[in-house]
């Protein structure tokens, strides 16, 4: 793996406002934020898969749609290569537009339903001025379609969306993000509307077309997806990143409580292999102004006092494994 | 003994498209303080199959024909009202796809759940209604206090408890889980899994748990029903299933299940190729012929293949089943 980096992520955050009621604001209530991202720093190389997991309502699809600047940061730094991202314009995004996309969840949603395959796919072609004329557009739209296998292209390129199924659908999402060979693609949950039995068939697609992207930020709630499809995972809870390493190393070396809970929580498609209790206490706390302490502390079977009061950091316990945890990363 | 018999059940929704075969001919058996699981991918058939268990179908949707015994006695025999002051809730009840959204958010928790039981049960009073909702709300882990406040006060695992609260309140013996814990995190499904465990044990409940995800069956069922475009191609003791599966659809289904048990990662993900059939015309013969490696001709003629009988735990519907331990 070339150690080139794509996507340097450093301290990122994003808050959202709260509404104050009326009264609350006359009476000079303290400022309320929903800390959706708090605090975010990681990379991903050239050619990497980097898997963002977590539960709902962690921050992971935020995060996601920060590094294509979807949503404006609050505070922090993206480089994409070189370029530090989170301060452009508008206009001054635009050179990078087409060099990173993006894989949205639910192909029902996301493709407009009055268009046919040919106009889906040609769209960001178009839009970023790479085609000349209408057989040259029809000729890249057919090579892709070839590419994810919806083949001969001639019987899908006039079709409407309606007209096929989920897992059609999710591949024609594929082509749209890979056509314009975008060197940094974020995939948000790409397979969970699908059929397990039909996951397999985007799944393989998004790794064999790897040569038309460089790399992929691939966000799931799936721990067993995540282990397959990608080289790196970070785990995230709560705005934060709990811990960070290849995914072989985070399923079989878990040191953060919550990654260890999540793996014991996943299950398993073997009843012999039928698991003891999740160790965890109480229910997702709410991100609107989290206090100064380690996120998952009011759900950690094994917290003290130290992590009360300080917010651990990300750090590296050897080997590229990062944690956020008092113990673990003494212990180790 | 089994409380649950179903034989040749079918039925069948009107559309202006034509007639849906949604169910199409499915045996299945439920044998007390047992839990049966029923999987498939979607469009199946299998939510219309665990509806028609408590004769809740949409006004589109016939049985069309089949009888289902339940403690022995021919309910489908039964009329409206029989069937539901003597079967619905009182015998039979149910946890609906989706429950997280299925409470009215404008009525208190416990009022919802004592209204169960006063549509069921007219005896009781008001005061021993609220009563045993509260003591059911205690059953599933939640602070009876809570039965005094409203759903938005509740979260997403909370709110599923209290629907599992709702199926428990006129004392069944027999529940239908309609994917019980899917759009749930896994942890909070995992805590629903072990609770829905426990409540078999204590309550000595028989289940039947619909979901597409094969794990979570694996997890809560002691029998497993795999069911394909409107039929159960296979049925068998869960393990029996997993180590040994006789029909190329469930072993496509269990080979393309992820799991994080794995010690070497996949480099390449298995699928099923194709999608399922469209019911208003599904093909002849085995209906999972267009998508089955090894199908032959006779797979693609009528009349489909039946139930074999592999062993006493283990019945598969398919002319060229998988060989033992292949």
């Amino acid at each position: 793996m070339s150690e080139q980096t794509i996507i340097r992520v450093r301290d990122l955050r994003k808050l959202f406002p709260i509404r104050k009621s009326l009264l609350g604001s006359f009476m000079s209530e303290e400022d309320l934020f929903l800390h959706a991202v708090d605090g975010v720093s990681f990379d991903i190389h050239q050619d990497e898969v980097l898997g963002l997991v977590g539960e709902s309502g962690c921050g992971k699809t935020t995060l996601g749609r920060l590094l294509i600047k979807l949503e404006e940061s609050t505070s922090g730094e993206i480089h994409f290569k070189d370029t530090n991202i989170v301060p452009l314009s508008h206009e001054e995004m635009k050179e990078f537009r087409p060099k990173m996309q993006i894989i949205f969840q639910d192909p029902y949603e996301s493709l407009n339903p009055r268009m046919t395959v040919l106009d889906l796919i040609a769209e960001p072609l178009e839009v970023n001025g790479l085609v000349e004329n209408e057989s040259e557009k029809e000729e890249q739209v057919a090579e892709i379609l070839e590419k994810v296998r919806l083949t001969p292209p001639e019987d899908y390129m006039f079709r409407y969306p309606h007209e096929l199924s989920g897992g059609q659908r999710q591949r024609i999402a594929v082509a749209r993000a890979l056509v314009i060979h975008p060197e940094f693609v974020v995939a948000d949950e790409p397979v969970s509307m699908l059929d397990t039995s039909t996951r397999g068939e985007v799944l393989n697609l998004m790794m064999d077309l790897k040569d038309m992207t460089r790399s992929y930020l691939f966000i799931t709630h799936e721990l067993a997806v995540a282990r397959h499809f990608c080289d790196r995972i970070a785990i995230m809870y709560l705005g934060r990143i709990m811990e960070m390493a290849s995914s072989d190393e985070i399923v079989k070396n878990p040191v953060h409580p919550y990654t260890r809970a999540l793996l014991e929580a996943t299950p398993i498609p073997n009843p012999e292999s039928r698991k003891e209790k999740v160790h965890i206490k109480g229910e997702v706390v709410s991100p609107i102004n989290p206090p100064r302490r380690c996120r998952f502390y009011t759900r950690c079977l094994e917290a003290k006092e130290i992590c009360g009061k300080l917010e651990p950091e990300l750090v590296d316990i050897g080997g590229g494994h990062m944690v956020a945890c008092h113990f673990d990363s003494n212990r180790l | 003994m089994n409380i649950l018999d179903v034989t040749d059940l079918k039925v069948y929704y009107e559309t202006i498209k034509g007639v849906v075969r949604a169910v199409d001919g499915v045996d299945l058996a439920v044998e007390k303080g047992k839990s049966v699981g029923l999987a498939g991918e979607s469009g199946c058939g299998k939510t219309t199959l665990g509806l028609s268990f408590l004769k809740l179908l949409p006004s589109n949707g016939k049985i069309v024909s089949g009888a289902m015994k339940f403690d022995g006695n021919d309910v489908y025999q039964f009329n409206d009202k029989q069937f539901r002051e003597d079967v619905r809730w009182n015998q039979i009840s149910m946890i609906f796809q989706g429950a997280m959204n299925a409470l009215n958010p404008v009525f208190k928790v416990e009022d919802q759940i004592a209204e169960a039981i006063k549509l069921h049960d007219k005896t009781k009073k008001k005061r021993e209604r609220i009563q045993i909702a509260r003591d059911l709300l205690h059953k599933v882990d939640i602070d009876p206090v809570m039965g005094g406040h409203y759903p938005h006060e509740f979260s997403g695992g909370m709110r599923q408890r209290a629907m599992i609260a709702m199926a428990l309140a006129c004392d069944p013996q027999l529940i239908i889980a309609d994917e019980p814990t899917t759009a749930l995190d896994v942890i909070v499904q995992k805590q629903l899994m072990d609770l829905l465990r426990r409540l078999k044990e204590e309550m000595d409940l028989s289940l039947v748990v619909i979901s597409h995800d094969i794990s979570v069956l694996a997890e809560l069922c002691d029998y497993l029903n795999i069911m394909y475009a409107g039929r159960i191609v296979e049925w068998g003791e869960i393990s029996e299933i997993f180590n040994n599966p006789r029909h190329h659809y469930t072993h496509g289904l269990i080979s393309t299940f992820p799991t994080v048990e794995d010690q070497e990662r996949k480099q390449k993900f298995e699928y099923i190729e194709g999608a399922p059939p469209n019911l208003l015309d599904p093909p002849m013969g085995c209906r999972f012929h267009p998508r089955c490696p090894r199908a032959t001709e006779v797979c693609r003629k009528d009349p489909a293949p039946t139930m074999q009988v592999i062993s006493d735990l283990h019945r598969v519907a398919c002319h060229h089943p998988r060989g033992d331990n292949e």
